[in-house]
């Protein structure tokens, strides 16, 4: 303590002669003549007790090496660290938030960002006292890391306290304070930002356009944007209006900004990004919405390939890079993108590829933990098709005929669905490999992981003297994606019920999936589809676990009146419709594709579940039933056929089972019953 | 699971028609137990089991060898606890026999062969528990011709209701598989049992190998719809730019600028944390603070500085404290406060704090809680008296400024009115707590 004090008041007894050698410092700086600014910075050193000397020295020098010699800075970070004890858990002055401020930086442009972000939590407190021209390269980057890691709310109380207390009260300063700290209020040229109050609100009004993107509040998005609309050719706003029409569902209209960016607008080598990859990557995301998920799956390789060939450039390169284009390669958020299109245009294992390269980096991304099940789900069962494929599946009824005229015997197949899969293997399900048991991995992660609903998490309030709380770590969200609404994280729930009591049935795990599917059951807002696959698995596992009576409760035709994707509307919202939504979800398929087959496949479930419970009389009706409803449109489940020859061979039928596969099975003919 | 095509022969040539008839059964379960290893029998049992059900035993005296092996595979067992036991069940009571409906020419999956009357007879003295050494002495042959008619029907209604017991245990899904092996013609019509070498060579295809038909079954299986992918809006990731060159390190244009806002407050607060402030002084610092708003964030003051600028000059403290209400650090300027040692000053702070401000609910029962605890700790007894009067009135002022929810520290403070009831003012809360309760009522 008493130490500190002394540094301070080292720090505060400054001759005549160091204090124009510093101002000469600092304006030579401001002019990038980092030579000569060396040169006074070398004059100061003589103060020991100034951890700033060296402080600035370290940044000329890095700005001398036009921002290449990354390891140099951090060394001299590190050492002027450990030499004036700056540690950032002992943060209590302020002056030192310039030191992890430098830090920050460095790990914000290696795309650190949980680490940048636990700086930022401590230094941010000193916003108030921090000087005014630090405060701003704070805030400024203090938004840009809650958007990177898509925080919008967050970034947005960040955006408004800068636009209240550092753009006001610069502009406006007081008078008593301007008198005391005269060499205070000239602000330093920094590279690169100009931080004339106006840019800062064009930049504030970018980072607003883009939290309200991210948020979805389109028409305050649209206000925002307004603002740029006078300089056409910025490629800033280029992107966000593209943005914003695609959000709306105008894909043309954002195609149409789109190809407006002029090629190599953004130069990686200069900025950190290339337009280049930023294009297609988008023009990828629009095609994606439109229903093409090949066309997607095009741009997407284009800018993966754009983005690393620019990557292995760099590598090539025998200088060092400065540091701004270190963590500028966007490949897993691109191999996250590639991975969704893939798999809505139904190359599954490429897909799951993708998504599990892309999961390194995303881990605690709900939504593509369950899209990686779903990879494996689909590889499983590409379709329900061949549920309902009667053609194909009555060739399945025989399997093998051994022996010849009156000997001949029908071998007849054991399962027609090839859905469950009873794994005896003794190796762990914890490998990645496109597998029903690796999805009931994934679909656990995904489950835990699933955002709260609630907004606002009940901030704790730590009371252990002397010790700043540690950033929390984020909570889960579905970065690279924009945050969920409310109604987003219920059909995600909902979805991964579904998928987990699926694959559950699948391993034969029928304890586990009835919970999945009775929890799926009692959520308050359910699509019709989710509701009839609640009631198919639920009943399901209800019979494996020899409760038939309430499976057959769950099999009742009446539970199911539609089988719509879509969650009904929430009670509350069904006047106040908002004018703008958006749309951008492509267009989904489902077999089977109308109610009338949806309930055959209910009555068809009933007549297995009667079979087993010994009602074959009841069963022989049912599925009689079911076979003279076979439309065109009523599709029936194909392992009917199977069906009707097990019951009556229980029958005792066994001549009439015997006529049915000669009929349908032996020889393949399509006839009534 | 199967046997091995060498094991089907090797059964095969057990059950051959001469080898039947010239060995009495005796003889032939000897032989079974000699060329079979204990772990195989299941697998003898099964094949025998298809070869019954599938008729492809061309004599009789085969088929009551089969019969009779497959009871011996498991001799000196009881019945009901082998595998096999309801195949006797099935053998002595076909089917039809027992439906209600009676249709005659009902035939199940997996039918067994309906035997003859001497066979039945044999079959029941098999399993009954009578020695079996003079039955077991005579070939199939003999057996099969032997005269019957005077024996009474056999009685193994003890067998079915241990069985039927055992079965009921089991869920009904297991109950319900069938053989996949079906015949294309009906087993019990025709006879015709086709020359040896073919139906060996069937009976080798049905039973053998790793992945014989005998082995399968069929069970009525659900469709089991696969869920549809997860829609949603906006899942791709679209690309914005960020020009990350803008974000860069900083310069500090602080370095030798003294820092020299409001150095007299400064100088006054560093005294402020030593020793009681003049009343002169503490106005002068606190129209400074008042005058510029954001001075507060510049006089050097930290939480960790906090406690003693409590304990020297609490006036001072809540005045800065309530400037520093909007503060990011607030959180922790309070942390510092409730854990600091209690004393008169950190509770008229906090009293201050309440009446003025909204406090975070946790942080006042915090600091309640630290208070009865210091009360409890504290050895020197004219301190501790004076303590709990001071906590009793500061609770007192709280309850009743309803600043504090009573009822979620009620047990807590009840206790600590008890042990110190003592003391007249723990008394006066007890009363008061008693009051709301009953009010409460």
């Amino acid at each position: 303590m008493a130490e500190k004090e002394e540094g301070d008041r080292y720090l505060d007894t400054v001759t005549d002669q160091e204090r124009d050698l510093a101002q000469n410092a600092l304006a030579e700086y401001k002019k990038k003549n980092f030579n000569a600014c060396l040169q006074y910075l070398h004059k100061l050193e003589h103060r020991p007790g100034d951890f700033k000397v060296p402080l600035n020295k370290a940044v000329v020098e890095f700005c001398k090496s036009d921002f290449k010699k990354t390891e140099q800075f951090e060394n001299a970070i590190t050492s002027l660290c450990n030499q004036f004890q700056i540690r950032l858990e002992k943060l209590d002055d302020v002056n030192h938030c310039v030191v992890h401020y430098n830090q920050l930086v460095m790990l914000f442009h290696q795309r650190k960002f949980t680490a940048a972000l636990r700086i930022m939590d401590r230094i941010y407190k000193f916003i108030e006292p921090m000087d005014d021209v630090l405060a701003r390269q704070v805030s400024l980057l203090a938004i840009e890391l809650q958007l990177s890691i898509k925080m919008p709310d967050k970034a947005f109380t960040l955006i408004t306290y800068m636009e209240n207390h550092l753009l006001n009260g610069s502009v406006h300063p007081q008078p008593n304070k301007s008198n005391d700290k005269k060499p205070r209020e000239t602000e330093p040229q920094v590279i690169s930002i100009d931080p004339t109050v106006e840019a800062i609100k064009k930049k504030l009004a970018k980072y607003k356009a883009k939290c309200y993107l991210m948020k979805r509040n389109l028409a305050a998005a649209r206000k925002e944007l307004q603002f740029f609309t006078e300089d056409n050719l910025n490629v800033d706003a280029l992107f966000l209006n593209a943005n914003y029409e695609y959000l709306i569902g105008n894909f043309k209209e954002a195609m149409k900004t789109l190809s407006r960016v002029p090629a190599n607008s953004l130069v990686y080598r200069d900025v950190g990004e290339s337009s280049d990859v930023l294009f297609y990557n988008n023009m990828g995301v629009i095609h994606h919405a439109l229903g093409k998920p090949n066309l997607a799956c095009h741009y997407f390789q284009l800018a993966l390939k754009e983005d690393i060939s620019l990557q292995e450039k760099l590598k090539k390169e025998k200088e060092d890079s400065p540091i701004y284009i270190m963590g500028g390669s966007r490949y897993h958020e691109l191999m996250y993108n590639l991975g969704i299109s893939l798999l809505h245009a139904g190359r599954y294992a490429q897909a799951f590829d993708c998504l599990i390269i892309a999961v390194r980096r995303y881990h605690r991304n709900s939504r593509l933990w369950l899209r990686i099940a779903e990879c494996c789900i689909k590889l499983h069962k590409p379709s329900n098709d061949i549920d309902f494929d009667m053609v194909k599946r009555q060739k399945e009824v025989v399997t093998k005929v051994v022996g010849t005229r009156d000997n001949r015997k029908f071998i007849l197949t054991t399962n027609m669905s090839t859905d469950k899969k009873y794994s005896v293997e003794s190796q762990s399900y914890a490998i990645p490999v496109p597998t029903i048991e690796f999805a009931s991995i994934c679909l656990r992660n995904a489950n835990t992981l699933i955002p709260s609903d609630t907004q606002t998490a009940p901030v704790p309030l730590f009371l252990i003297p002397g010790v700043t709380p540690p950033a929390p770590t984020p909570s889960p969200g579905p970065a690279p994606s924009s945050p969920l609404t409310p109604e987003d994280i219920i059909v995600l729930r909902n979805g991964i019920l579904a998928a987990s009591a699926y694959v559950s049935l699948c391993l034969g795990d029928y304890i586990i999936s009835l919970e999945h599917a009775k929890n799926l059951l009692e959520q308050p807002r359910l699509s019709p589809l989710h509701k009839l696959l609640g009631h198919l698995y639920a009943a399901e596992s209800l019979i494996l676990l020899d409760k038939t009576s309430e499976a057959i409760e769950h099999l009742n035709p009446e539970n199911i009146t539609d089988i719509d994707f879509h969650l009904p509307q929430a009670p509350d919202k069904a006047t106040s419709e908002e004018n703008e939504t958006i749309k951008t979800m492509p267009p989904t398929s489902w077999c089977p594709t109308n109610l009338a087959s949806a309930h055959s496949v209910l009555q068809y479930n009933l007549a297995v579940a009667k079979t087993i419970t010994g009602q074959l009389d009841q069963a022989a009706a049912l599925v009689k039933q079911i076979w003279q409803l076979r439309s065109p449109v009523c599709n029936v489940p194909a392992p009917i056929i199977m069906l009707v020859i097990y019951i009556e061979l229980q029958l005792g039928h066994a001549d009439i089972a015997r006529n049915l596969i000669r009929q349908y099975a032996f020889q393949h003919k399509m006839n009534g019953v | 699971m199967a046997l091995t095509i060498q094991q089907c022969e090797t059964l095969l040539s057990i059950l051959e028609e001469n080898n039947v008839r010239n060995h009495t059964l005796e003889g032939l379960s000897n032989e079974i137990h000699k060329k079979f290893d204990w772990s195989d029998f299941f697998k003898v049992g099964s094949c025998i089991v298809m070869l019954l059900q599938e008729n492809m035993l061309r004599e009789p005296e085969q088929r009551l060898a089969a019969i009779t092996l497959l009871y011996e595979l498991y001799r000196g067992e009881p019945l009901v606890n082998t595998p096999f036991a309801s195949t006797f069940v099935y053998l002595l009571l076909p089917s039809e026999q027992r439906s209600n409906v009676g249709a005659p020419k009902l035939e199940y999956a997996g039918q067994l062969p309906r035997l003859t009357a001497p066979e039945k007879q044999f079959i029941a003295q098999l399993i009954s528990d009578v020695p079996k050494d003079v039955i077991l002495k005579k070939t199939a042959t003999q057996i099969i011709n032997s005269d019957t008619t005077s024996q009474p029907p056999p009685d193994f209604s003890q067998l079915q209701l241990s069985l039927a017991e055992k079965l009921s245990e089991l869920p009904q899904i297991c109950k319900t598989a069938i053989p996949v092996i079906l015949s294309a013609s009906d087993n019990m019509k025709n006879n015709s049992v086709p020359d040896n070498t073919k139906n060996v060579s069937n009976i080798k295809e049905l039973a053998a190998g790793e992945d014989a038909p005998i082995n399968k079954v069929y069970k009525p299986e659900f469709v089991t719809l696969a869920p549809p992918l997860l829609t949603c809006q906006d899942e791709p990731v679209w690309f914005n730019p960020t020009t990350p060159s803008e974000y860069n390190v900083a310069y500090d244009s602080t370095m030798c600028v003294p820092n020299t806002t409001g150095q007299e407050a400064r100088q006054l607060i560093t005294k402020a944390y030593k020793a009681a402030l003049s009343l002169q002084q503490q106005q002068q610092l606190l129209t400074e603070l008042a005058n510029d708003s954001k001075l507060v964030y510049h006089i050097g003051l930290s939480p960790l500085k906090l406690p003693e600028l409590v304990e020297n000059n609490p006036l001072i403290a809540i005045e800065v404290l309530l400037k520093l209400m909007q503060s990011k650090q607030i959180t922790e300027y309070f942390s510092v406060l409730v854990n600091m040692e209690m004393s008169l000053h950190s509770m008229e702070v906090v009293n201050r704090l309440t009446t003025t401000v909204d406090l975070p609910t946790e942080f006042v029962h915090l600091y309640i809680s630290n208070c009865i605890t210091t009360c409890e700790t504290i050895k020197d007894r004219y301190m501790q008296n004076r303590l709990v009067r001071l906590v009793c009135v500061f609770l007192q002022s709280l309850i009743r400024n309803k600043i504090i929810n009573v009822q979620e520290l009620i047990i807590e403070v009840q206790a600590f009115c008890i042990e110190f009831s003592r003391i007249r003012e723990a008394a006066a809360l007890f009363r008061l707590l008693k009051q709301l309760e009953s009010g409460d009522e």
